[in-house]
């Protein structure tokens, strides 16, 4: 799990079934990380998508 | 009753004739849900009295001059717009008691606009399917053949508009959930632009990625839908302000010219042969009416589909966090496990996920779209599963990941797009394409496929 300390969850959750929806999470967070470093700029915010869908 | 095999529009103008009274064509659509409600367990809430009472009023009003697009039409919609004192459970066993206090503006319009309400339709639990999966209530089946599940998560919506129970209703796409019951029970589905048609009083799912849209018996039916449901609403801040065009008014049967962009990268990946036989077959009608068809290559649609997934699975897991810690027995396994994974992605992922929308949105339009007013992808690139194959054994997740494989981007993206019944397979099975549109683009797709329904007839073949 990457950066979420466990009692910050505050969801109860079978050990196994944690380290499943871990193991989903994992590589979606570094695929996501990995594409944000590669594509976002300083002033791109999550607003920016309806003004672009106004322009359109 | 023969009235029951109209369209919604044929409906409707029958109606302004006088070949038939809105009590008559009510009460036929509370017998046929009656009939076979049960069989394809499509309906969560019949109500009759109220509809027939609705159907009354609408009578009086045309005796009395006034006339309206849906004046006397039944519909019924998915369990999870909101209907002021009517229990809306969401397919849910932790909303079964839920009454709220509002009614959803969708329905308000429809009502405003004379449609009758017979009652609330089937849905996978929290709209978290894209079979129609449904543990509390039982899994809805395919009209075509009742051993299939119907898409979902709008299942009861694509079944009961398949099996002429109503002659159309509203669902709700995520990331397919009117596309698939569209393309699985062989009608037709608008997912409209995101923000296009107001959510107030509809249960989110995800508020980045949820749309309002019908399902109906055509083109036409969708594009009268439409117009009386699109358009700004001071109930939902984030129904978009954009002018909404005369939807209907645009058909006019005339594809000439159009430029029809085909993306066999990723989209063909895993098509079987039977689907991509009527794929060709519908490029070749649009070839036949005058339009353009060519190759298109589309950016990274696998990196597409993780954003899609930050966005939805936080979402999603910010609505039920409460009854995730207190209700937690109460969600079926396969749904807790798709939400449960939005409460690992940290909150700087879920915000680049958001933030690179408008980018990657644009390079889609860029590339894929660049030279083509419309994109044709298959709906689901696979024969409609059964409910087994999609609910035991080792290819379970395999089987719903490939049917969401060509419509969950595109809620990413946000664009309108639109499934068309195509054909049927070697098994009797519908199968469908998809439109997809640039945004607020509805109309062109709405005539699109409406042009494509004038010289074929899938739409209008009836299951049972």
């Amino acid at each position: 799990m990457e950066n979420i300390p466990k009692d910050l969850q505050n969801v109860a959750m079978p050990p196994d079934e944690l380290e499943r929806a871990v193991a989903i999470a994992k590589p979606t967070n570094q695929k996501v990380r990995k594409a944000a470093d590669a594509r976002l700029r300083f002033d791109d915010e999550p607003a920016g998508y309806l003004d672009f869908l106004k322009q359109k | 009753m023969k009235a029951l095999d109209l369209t919604l529009a044929e409906a409707a103008d029958g109606l302004a004739r006088g070949e038939f009274t809105s009590v008559e064509l009510t009460r036929a659509a509370i017998e046929r849900a009656r009939e076979l409600g049960p069989t394809l367990n499509c309906v969560a809430r019949l109500d009759a009295e109220d509809a027939l009472q609705q159907a009354e009023v609408a009578d009086r009003e045309r005796k009395s001059g006034k006339s309206g697009p849906l004046l006397g039409v039944p519909l019924a919609h998915k369990d999870l717009f909101y209907v002021r004192g009517k229990v809306v459970a969401c397919g849910s066993k932790i909303r079964r008691d839920f009454v709220p206090e509002t009614t959803a503006t969708v329905l308000t319009r429809l009502a405003d606009a004379g449609a009758v309400n017979i009652g609330s339709l089937h849905m996978a639990e929290f709209a978290f399917s894209p079979t129609g999966y449904n543990e509390h209530y039982g899994h809805a089946r395919n009209p075509w053949d009742t051993a299939h599940v119907p898409g979902g998560s709008s299942s009861g919506s694509g079944a009961a508009v398949a099996a002429r129970i109503v002659y159309g209703s509203l669902g709700t796409d995520t990331g397919g959930s009117i596309r698939h019951p569209a393309a699985m029970c062989g009608v037709t589905g608008l997912k409209p632009t995101v923000t296009r048609v107001s959510r107030a009083g509809a249960m989110p799912l995800s508020f980045s990625l949820d749309c309002v849209g019908p399902l109906a018996r055509s083109a036409r039916d969708c594009a009268r839908l439409m117009d009386v449901i699109a358009g700004a609403d001071a109930a939902d801040p984030t129904a978009s302000n954009e002018p909404v065009p005369r939807h209907e008014a645009a058909l006019d049967g005339n594809v000439r010219g159009l430029r029809i962009g085909v993306a066999r990268d990723y989209y063909y990946d895993p098509v079987t042969l039977d689907v991509a036989h009527h794929l060709q077959e519908s490029l070749a009608t649009f070839r036949a009416l005058g339009a353009t068809v060519t190759e298109v290559k589309v950016p990274d649609i696998d990196l597409v589909n993780t954003l899609m997934h930050v966005l939805m699975t936080v979402e999603a897991a910010t609505v039920h966090r409460k009854w995730l810690e207190t209700r937690r027995a109460d969600y079926s396994l396969q749904v807790r496990s798709r939400i449960e994974p939005g409460l690992f992605y940290p909150g700087t992922r879920y915000v680049e996920a958001l933030s690179m929308r408008a980018a990657i949105t644009r390079e889609f339009l860029a590339t894929a779209m660049k030279d083509v007013d419309v994109l044709h992808l298959p709906a689901i690139p696979i024969p409609v599963p059964t409910i087994q194959e999609s609910t035991i054994g080792p290819d379970v997740m395999r089987v719903i990941g490939t049917l969401g494989h060509c419509t969950r981007g595109l809620n990413y993206l946000g664009l309108p797009v639109i499934g068309v019944p195509a054909g049927f397979d070697s098994k009797g099975l519908p199968i469908g394409f998809q439109l997809v549109g640039r945004p607020f683009a509805e109309a062109a797709l709405l005539k699109t496929a409406d042009a494509y329904q004038r010289v074929t007839d899938w739409h209008k073949k009836k299951p049972m």
